[in-house]
């Protein structure tokens, strides 16, 4: 029975059991993207934080004008920092997730001779341990 | 009907289930998580000893090694295995009929698997080892637990089930699949397999039968319990999208502005902890995304009464808008419920009052992502039109833009009195009802609620007695709108039951609306069964003649308590028809204390106050004058006593067609527009009218039939009442002038009455025969009865006594009986 199973997984493992974990691994990078909503923070990636805006008092005055253009630009600085940690600590979990990622998923490919190959190790290792 | 087909007899889902009878899943992942660290500390030592030569290491490298290969092996093994396992946990397509293929949920698939691996290829489908399994499925014990059935009671059926029945497959699975297209399903839950298990398998039937547990509550309870495991199933594929989407993210509002004053006077609305709002509330999450993605004037009025679920439907967008799943034109918003008594509160004048509004209208433009809830809207405008402000005229700059999306909540009669007279409300404001939702919704609603008074109030409702809190909810409470009224019983029952108590049955939930109502929702108890077999003699111990009549009566009740009457109608409706005098007040008042349990359960409305062109508004009340009408408070006070309406016929033709609907559906809407049941209501009318006829039939004609045949042609031909209202009675119910002889018996039972009175003082009379022919003979009155026999009574004989109680004659503890000589003197 018990090679029987075993063939039973193999199977699965390489019709449907791969293309899951394709998918899995794909579901993580979108959860990853979304998580850190860097869409969202790329679209306003220029816009104030917070959208907090100084506004020009009425009629020409160009000491408020610079007052006011250095204060939004600051703010639009300030925002654009933010976004940027975001945004890069969302770059970096991607990276991240892609590494292991790929680990796990040649681990999967090559499991049965990983699997084969460890237990071989194992009893060599443990013969040299006790010899 | 084509055969179904088995077209995967071996599904994945079968051998990944198989694989928890090898190991149990709590071992795999213990032993998997285990293996992990211990690869991941003895990869790092060994790489720490061969890189960096520390010397506590050395001479360990070849053990680390080991170590990390057999841990290694081990890890990779059951990582791979518990994959394999969590990614097939999924309905399987499993059958097939007429190009539809049907799935075996992942707990179907468990019960089947686990009674016969090869289940899906052999001819035959055997009971026994199908409720061996069912004894084993990790859902068994709280379905028996929701069901009221002990574990000991099932252990029992399945040891006493020897051998079972045996069906053939291809039957069975065309039973299972006509189920589900009857139920518009593709899915086979475990409730398919078993509940078609009741039609082969007399046994489990009985059992289920002799529990007490009908088929509906059997498979509506199971699929209840299923759902929760089938959750719990789909949070172990934590990888897929449904269930990541639900962690928010971060930084998502960097792009909106804050809002610091808003927030002062506002509160943010959250998901609710309610798992169905979504799918019970669809319709109206759906019609709320739509509304609010207009361009322009995306504003909506929710409207719905008191307790309908105007808040889980805010709540279920919440989390819609929350897990990134509504519209994208509603991404990243926030749902903000304005707090305006807290403003009116800090605000003076009219001018502090608009300032602070504007700026909190301001600000939440300028943020970008709010929508703003505003709570009992009609009352917002109200409140704040007591300080002089408009609220519309207010509102509209923002509201008739895309720059802020305004909720509004509602009820009915509110939103239809004050708000949708003003062309500006229904102009800015799309409204969306909320529906009173079908049984199954309100069945999955309640259920929702229900496990959150569980885990808080640390008990567990039976089935049974969730479905009762919806049933009795809806037919004897009266205030509030449903889900909240059965939602309202299941606190009152959680927290009224004993601390020792765990289990909550419909008792206990019928003993709470007892409590609240004063209405016997139990059946008929031997005690009142008693009462009802013998009602005729009851009546008839306060009842001189007028056989007929009781017979009609005490039959119609028989009929109400015994489960024949619908529950759509009044308990029952009479009209009595006789002269004066004759004892119809008197059924009426027997009837109560009999029925009712106490006289003051009887409402007497004399109908001669309801001539008039405002009788309808006395009634019923009106929406103008705000004053609530008599019937509607009494029905409110009291549902559950009788009414009686004296002389009907002398109320105007308004209020006789409000009985149209009253007499035939049980209810009828106030002046308020609310809804007033009449349903546990016993409605008496009397009337005179046709009295004289009745007397002179009675000289020639001895046939009631007849009789009461000629004095409704009667009251037909003279439209005293319409035929609509007529045809509307149980019965109509003749009451004969009764003859002097009898009236000698209504004499003594009156007297027994002033008995009963002296009894209180402590004096004994016995009253005499020859003292009530006395009475009858001042009394006695052809054209109105026996009524004046109770002022010969009061004037005569009650004159005698009390002037012998205060001259002294009469003393506590004395005996006293008229003489002859006495009574002749009256």
């Amino acid at each position: 029975m018990a090679p029987a199973v075993f063939f039973d997984f193999l199977r699965w493992h390489y019709l449907v059991g791969i293309s899951k974990l394709l998918k899995a691994w794909g579901n993580l990078h979108w959860f990853l993207y979304h998580y850190f909503s860097i869409d969202t923070l790329a679209k306003s990636f220029f816009e104030p934080f917070h959208r907090m805006q100084e506004r020009k008092r009425r009629g020409f005055d160009v000491e408020d004008i610079a007052g006011v253009l250095i204060m939004n630009t600051v703010l639009r600085f300030i925002g654009m920092l933010v976004r940027s940690v975001f945004i890069i600590l969302g770059v970096f979990a991607q990276i991240v997730m892609f590494g292991v990622g790929s680990l796990l998923f040649i681990a999967a490919v090559l499991a049965p001779a990983l699997l084969v190959g460890l237990v071989v190790a194992s009893i060599v290792q443990v013969v040299k341990i006790f010899s | 009907m084509s055969t179904v087909t088995v077209i995967n007899s071996y599904p994945w889902l079968f051998r990944a289930l198989r694989l928890d009878r090898i190991i149990a899943e709590r071992v795999r992942v213990f032993i998997m998580t285990v293996s992990f660290w211990i690869v991941l500390f003895s990869g790092a030592a060994e790489i720490i000893s061969s890189f960096f030569k520390v010397s506590a290491l050395n001479g360990y490298d070849d053990l680390l090694l080991g170590v990390s290969f057999v841990s290694g092996a081990v890890a990779l093994l059951f990582w791979l295995v518990e994959f394999f396992y969590r990614s097939n946990l999924v309905p399987a397509f499993v059958l097939e009929r007429e190009g539809i293929q049907y799935t075996f949920s992942v707990e179907t698939s468990r019960l089947l698997m686990n009674a016969e691996p090869s289940v899906l290829a052999r001819d035959a489908i055997e009971s026994l080892p199908i409720f061996q399994s069912f004894a084993r499925l990790p859902l068994t014990d709280l379905l028996l637990v929701r069901l009221g059935i002990p574990r000991e009671a099932f252990e029992i059926f399945l040891n006493a089930h020897a051998g079972g029945v045996s069906v053939l497959a291809s039957e069975f699975f065309t039973k299972v699949c006509d189920r589900c297209d009857k139920e518009r399903t593709q899915g086979i839950w475990v409730s398919d397999i078993l509940a078609v298990l009741m039609d082969c398998d007399a046994l489990w039937n009985k059992f289920l039968f002799d529990a007490k547990v009908t088929r509906e509550d059997f498979v509506a309870a199971a699929l209840w319990v299923e759902y929760q495991f089938s959750e719990e199933t789909k949070r172990k594929r934590w990888w897929d999208r449904s269930q990541l989407g639900q962690i928010s993210g971060l930084g998502k509002d960097l792009g909106f502005g804050y809002t610091y004053h808003l927030d002062m006077y506002s509160h943010e609305v959250w998901p609710g902890a309610m798992k169905y709002a979504r799918e019970t509330r669809r319709r109206e999450i759906e019609a709320l995304e739509q509304a609010l993605s207009r361009s322009y004037e995306a504003n909506v009025m929710l409207v719905g009464e008191e307790g309908s679920g105007k808040h889980a439907v805010l709540e279920g967008l919440s989390q819609k808008i929350l897990e990134g799943s509504a519209p994208a034109t509603l991404e990243f918003k926030r749902m903000v419920m304005l707090d305006y008594s807290s403003i009116t509160a800090a605000t003076k004048t009219k001018g502090d009052f608009e300032a602070t509004m504007i700026k909190l209208l301001e600000e939440a433009v300028a943020a970008g992502n709010i929508i703003l809830i505003i709570e009992n809207f009609e009352g917002f405008l109200s409140s704040i039109a007591s300080l002089g402000t408009d609220g519309l005229a207010l509102l509209e700059p923002y509201a008739a833009t895309a720059r802020l999306q305004i909720i509004g909540l509602s009820d009915p009669t509110a939103y239809h009195r004050d708000l949708e007279p003003d062309g500006k409300v229904t102009k800015l404001f799309e409204k969306v009802d909320i529906e009173q939702p079908d049984a199954n919704r309100l069945l999955m609603m309640v259920e929702d609620a229900a496990l959150i008074i569980e885990s808080r109030a640390r008990k567990v409702f039976t089935f049974q007695a969730i479905k009762k809190s919806v049933a009795l909810a809806d037919r004897f409470i009266q205030d509030g709108a449903m889900p909240e009224k059965a939602i309202d019983l299941l606190e009152s029952a959680a927290s009224s039951v004993a601390v020792s108590k765990i289990l909550i049955y419909p008792e206990d939930i019928e003993s709470v609306v007892e409590k609240k109502t004063h209405i016997p929702t139990s059946k008929a108890e031997s005690e009142e069964r008693d009462k009802l077999l013998n009602m005729e003699q009851l009546l008839h111990e306060r009842m001189i003649d007028q056989e007929e009549a009781i017979r009609s009566v005490s039959d119609a009740l028989r009929r109400a308590r015994s489960g024949l009457k619908g529950n759509n109608r009044p308990i029952g409706t009479f009209l009595f028809i006789g002269p004066t005098g004759v004892g119809k007040t008197e059924t009426a008042k027997a009837l109560a204390q009999v029925y009712f349990g106490d006289e003051e359960a009887m409402f007497r409305f004399d109908m001669s106050e309801y001539s008039q062109g405002d009788g309808v508004e006395k009634l019923i009340g009106s929406r103008d004058s705000k004053i609530p009408g008599v019937l509607a408070s009494r029905l409110r006070e009291r549902p559950f006593s009788l009414l009686l309406f004296d002389e009907f016929e002398k109320a105007t033709r308004e209020v006789h067609n409000i009985f149209l609907q009253i007499l035939d559906e049980g209810f009828f809407s106030d002046g308020a527009g609310k809804r007033v049941s009449a349903r546990e209501t016993m409605i008496i009318m009397t009337s005179n009218a046709g009295a004289n006829l009745i007397i002179e039939l009675l000289r020639v004609q001895k046939d009631s039939a007849v009789i009461k045949q000629s004095i409704i042609d009667e009251i037909r031909t003279k439209n005293i009442f319409t035929p609509e209202l007529l045809n509307r009675f149980d019965e109509i119910v003749l009451f004969k002038p009764l003859p002097k002889e009898e009236l000698v018996k209504v004499a003594m039972l009156m007297l027994k009455g002033l008995t009963k009175k002296l009894a209180e003082q402590e004096i004994i009379f016995v009253p005499s025969e020859e003292l009530a022919a006395r009475v009858v003979e001042i009394g006695y009155d052809p054209i109105f009865g026996a009524r004046p026999m109770r002022r010969a009574i009061s004037d005569r004989v009650e004159q005698v006594i009390a002037k012998k109680i205060l001259g002294g004659e009469l003393k506590r503890g004395d005996t006293f009986q008229f003489a002859s000589e006495d009574i002749k003197n009256l």
